[in-house]
């Protein structure tokens, strides 16, 4: 069958639908206008039968119809932004630099036009990881359509395309209209149940009289049960048939989806994925079960479907259909990263529909106790700004400022912001972009370790290694001072992933992390800053800031003895250093320990415990690693930035260090 | 008499009624396919818009692959000068018929271009090119389905105007034709798939 077929009969089953419906609310009314007779006969004993049947039917026909009308009032009202914004929409700016909103926009412009429609307003779901669409709205002029984060994640341009056609339709053809009266409908027919629970409670409560040929009591107790139950039936079936029309509505809309892009296997292919995506394809948002009619495949399951199953759909759209469903994330991988091979090429081994992608082991160094060796300090020599700081111009700087930032930092990070060029900047902000370059960061520089990792990365998160490996010279080929800055950039695009993508990218992340050594201890710390400021991401933010810097003088000594060996090179001036950031602290002199005792592991462990202090704790903290970086009187830019990132990495930020013209 | 004067006056006042309302409806199907029209025609500027950048872009990578540039560069440019030509009037059928062909041919490059683009993995991982990619399938979309639309239209139009008697009124005022627009590329100008069975 084609297309217009499918729609006409569409079109004639909701018609049957609705004159059923409507004999039904008839014959209601008319089993009421009964009871309500025989109510007020006898709980009254004053009215004559036909006066009686006189009062009933008009108050029982008022009852139902009134409200039935104040019911889709309400629903009306608002239009289709207000719907998409109670779920939790959020609007889309047609201007967009993300592509996938980008896509999303022009594909809502081009079946507009295919349509004949004005352009609706456009709304995505951002914590919805299912694929799923709804239209809401009374009329094409304030409809809005609303897409989930799930859908354009999973979903290739095609599959958009149908679905888009298919909400287009529901607008198109008034479905929201047709549905909101029979939603009156329904509870015009329940008002009924309502009813005669009042009159029972009301016969429960009523003195009894103590007349014994008095039937009136069970005669009333009679109707009330009756209500109630005509009520309950009535309701029953409306709910069917609301469910029926809505079902009738689904086809209709996947027909002419057909109708607008000539394209039936788009639309199918995304109901093959729906169907791939399983049982974790549910919407969460708080009013979707009053809204399941609404979307585009069931928003919840129940007895009353409001859509047709999902196989009848396909095989009428794709009769040939061979009845598999596909895997929803077929498409997830080229479109993080249109350079990528094809999605089979980052997917190794059959995965189960539904599940993640890529959660592949990164080899790495093996992270327990490994020294912080001073052959990484001699080589590292030898690579001039690999180590240490890179020479740089003398500055002096003003102290961190802990109270937050003056219009003098702000100033100054205006300025910082402006020197990162607008190019990296437009691909920080970019997901891909943001995923690639934190990522790529990560990855150990060490020639033996780094193909390795590079390859297991790039499986993980699904991205070409030669790509990922440019990536990494996005930011640490910025000015140190920049590289703090950039990764606030990219860290916010990161936190714009869907939800189901950022575990994906944690468990990619947390698996490269093994702590691998490194020559620099700014990069190192950089990376631990952005992991952390990551796994803040996921955290409900309840961390305890309760620890005094009296209890940890091991850890606050275990970083300050690297960073003094670090910041002099092993010159005799990281003694001194050492002594000074100690006495900052209020800590008595130690020895200085040798480097060799001294693991990035227990850096690593000294900063997490370390970000627990309490906030003076922390101040004096960092304070004390200030004096030890400036201890040498040489103080460059690339310090003052190290201050930063160490003060960054025990949790509490500090504006950019003001220099001192 | 009287009633034959009556007769006559009014069989003439429905006749004009009918001409008038025929007339109109004319005018109407006319304002509307020349109205779908223009809804190409902004897609189809957009589409002439986005080639410098899409050759800016694309030259970078492609060092081998000059004719092919040339040729979509060499197609805008005639498809330009024939949309210039059209301005906006669908019933002329002449220049309708070149604009068809340019626009086709010009697809037909566009589409070449695109296909040898696959072959260049870093240009594909441009950002740039991953949005001009975007936007000349929006386009290419757009002015399909503003296509489809204007072409439903002007079926309507013409099937209107050739009914008997509105085809008198169409061809006593000059009512044109409207021409259907195909904009494919020409079948003798595609790449023949070539099969070869000895290795």
């Amino acid at each position: 069958m084609d297309f217009q077929t499918h729609q006409e009969q569409a079109q004639q089953n909701t018609t049957k639908l609705i004159v059923l419906l409507v004999f039904g609310v008839i014959a209601i009314i008319a089993v009421v206008s009964v009871l309500m007779v025989g109510v007020l006969y006898y709980g009254t004993g004053q009215l004559e039968p036909l006066g009686a049947v006189g009062i009933a039917a008009p108050v029982t026909t008022l009852g139902v119809v009134g409200t039935s009308l104040v019911k889709s009032g309400q629903i009306k009202s608002g239009g289709g932004s207000y719907v998409a914004a109670s779920m939790g929409g959020r609007s889309v700016d047609f201007n967009t630099l993300d592509p996938a909103e980008r896509q999303l926009a022009n594909v809502v412009e081009e079946i507009a036009i295919a349509s004949g429609m004005p352009v609706p307003a456009v709304f995505v779901l951002d914590d919805e990881p299912a694929i799923n669409a709804f239209a809401a709205g009374w009329t094409a002029d304030n409809a809005a359509i609303g897409v989930t984060r799930g859908a354009l994640m999973h979903l290739n341009r095609r599959e958009l395309q149908g679905i888009i056609a298919h909400e287009f339709s529901h607008i198109r053809n008034g479905d929201t209209r047709v549905k909101t009266r029979i939603i009156g409908w329904v509870f015009g027919i329940a008002i009924i149940t309502v009813m005669g629970r009042l009159l029972l409670q009301h016969l429960w409560w009523a003195p009894r009289r103590r007349d014994k040929n008095d039937n009136s009591a069970m005669v009333m107790m009679a109707a009330a049960v009756g209500l109630i139950i005509v009520g309950a039936v009535g309701t029953m079936f409306a709910r069917m048939i609301q469910a029926a029309v809505s079902r009738q509505r689904e086809y209709l809309a996947d027909a002419s989806a057909v109708q607008y892009t000539r394209d039936p296997d788009g639309i199918g292919d995304a109901l093959k994925k729906i169907g791939g995506m399983g049982r974790g394809n549910k919407i969460r948002a708080a009013h979707a079960t009053e809204a399941s009619h609404l979307f585009f495949s069931p928003a919840m399951s129940s007895g009353l479907a409001t859509h047709p199953p999902l196989k009848d759909r396909i095989t009428r759209l794709v009769p040939h259909w061979n009845g598999a469903f596909t895997d929803p994330d077929s498409d997830v991988l080229s479109k993080l990263s249109p350079n990528t091979g094809g999605p089979q090429r980052a997917r190794p081994g059959g995965r189960p529909p539904g599940a993640l992608p890529g959660q592949v082991s990164i080899p790495g160094m093996p992270n327990l106790g490994l020294p912080i060796d001073p052959v990484i300090l001699a080589g590292s020599d030898t690579q001039p700004g690999a180590s240490g700081f890179a020479p740089g111009a003398e500055q002096r700087f003003e102290s961190p400022a802990f109270g937050g930032p003056t219009e003098a930092h702000i100033d100054h990070a205006r300025r910082l912001l402006a020197e990162i060029p607008a190019d990296t900047q437009n691909y920080l902000h970019t997901r891909q972009g943001a995923v690639a370059a934190v990522t790529s960061l990560l990855v150990a520089t060490d020639p033996q370790l780094r193909p390795h990792q590079l390859e297991a990365a790039s499986l993980a998160i699904a991205m070409d290694v030669d790509y990922l490996d440019a990536a990494s010279g996005v930011i640490s080929e910025l000015d140190r001072r920049l590289q703090l800055p950039a990764i606030d950039i990219a860290l916010h695009s990161i936190r714009e992933l869907p939800y189901e993508y950022k575990v994906t990218l944690r468990e990619a992340i947390f698996s490269i992390e093994t702590s691998h050594p490194d020559q620099d201890l700014f990069r190192w710390m950089l990376r631990r800053v952005m992991l952390r400021h990551l796994e803040d991401q996921y955290d409900d933010g309840s961390d305890r800031h309760d620890a005094k810097l009296g209890q940890l003088g091991d850890e606050v000594a275990a970083v300050y003895a690297v960073l003094a060996w670090f910041n002099s090179s092993g010159s005799s001036l990281a003694q001194g250093s050492f002594d000074v950031s100690l006495a900052a602290v209020g800590i008595a002199s130690l020895p200085l320990p040798d480097i060799k005792q001294l693991t990035f592991d227990h850096l690593d462990e000294a900063l997490g415990k370390l970000s627990h202090l309490d906030q003076p704790g922390r101040e004096q903290f960092v304070m004390g690693a200030t004096a030890l970086v400036l201890y040498d009187q040489r103080t460059t830019a690339d310090e003052a930035e190290l201050i930063r990132v160490v003060a960054d990495a025990v949790r509490l930020p500090v504006p950019p260090l003001l220099p001192i013209e | 008499m009287i009633i034959a004067v009556i007769v006559i006056l009014a069989v003439i006042v429905l006749v004009g009624l009918f001409l008038m309302t025929t007339y109109n409806k004319l005018v109407k199907f006319r304002e509307r396919t020349r109205n779908a029209f223009a809804q190409i025609d902004v897609q189809l500027e957009r589409r002439h818009d986005l080639i410098p950048n899409l050759v800016e872009t694309v030259r970078g990578y492609m060092k081998h692959e000059k004719e092919t540039l040339e040729a979509v560069v060499n197609a805008r440019a005639a498809a330009t000068q024939a949309r210039v030509e059209v301005s906006g009037n669908p019933e002329n059928l002449e220049a309708m018929g070149r604009m068809s062909a340019s626009e086709g041919a010009l697809g037909g490059a566009l589409g070449r271009l695109m296909a040898i683009t696959e072959a260049y993995p870093d240009l594909k991982a441009n950002q740039n090119m991953a949005q001009l990619t975007e936007e000349l399938t929006t386009t290419e979309n757009k002015i399909a389905f503003a296509r489809q639309n204007y072409n439903d239209q002007v079926s309507s139009y013409q099937t209107f105007k050739s009914t008997f008697p509105p085809v008198i009124l169409a061809n006593s005022f000059g009512f044109k034709d409207s021409a259907y627009l195909s904009l494919d590329d020409e079948p003798d100008k595609r790449d023949n798939v070539q099969v070869s069975f000895d290795d």
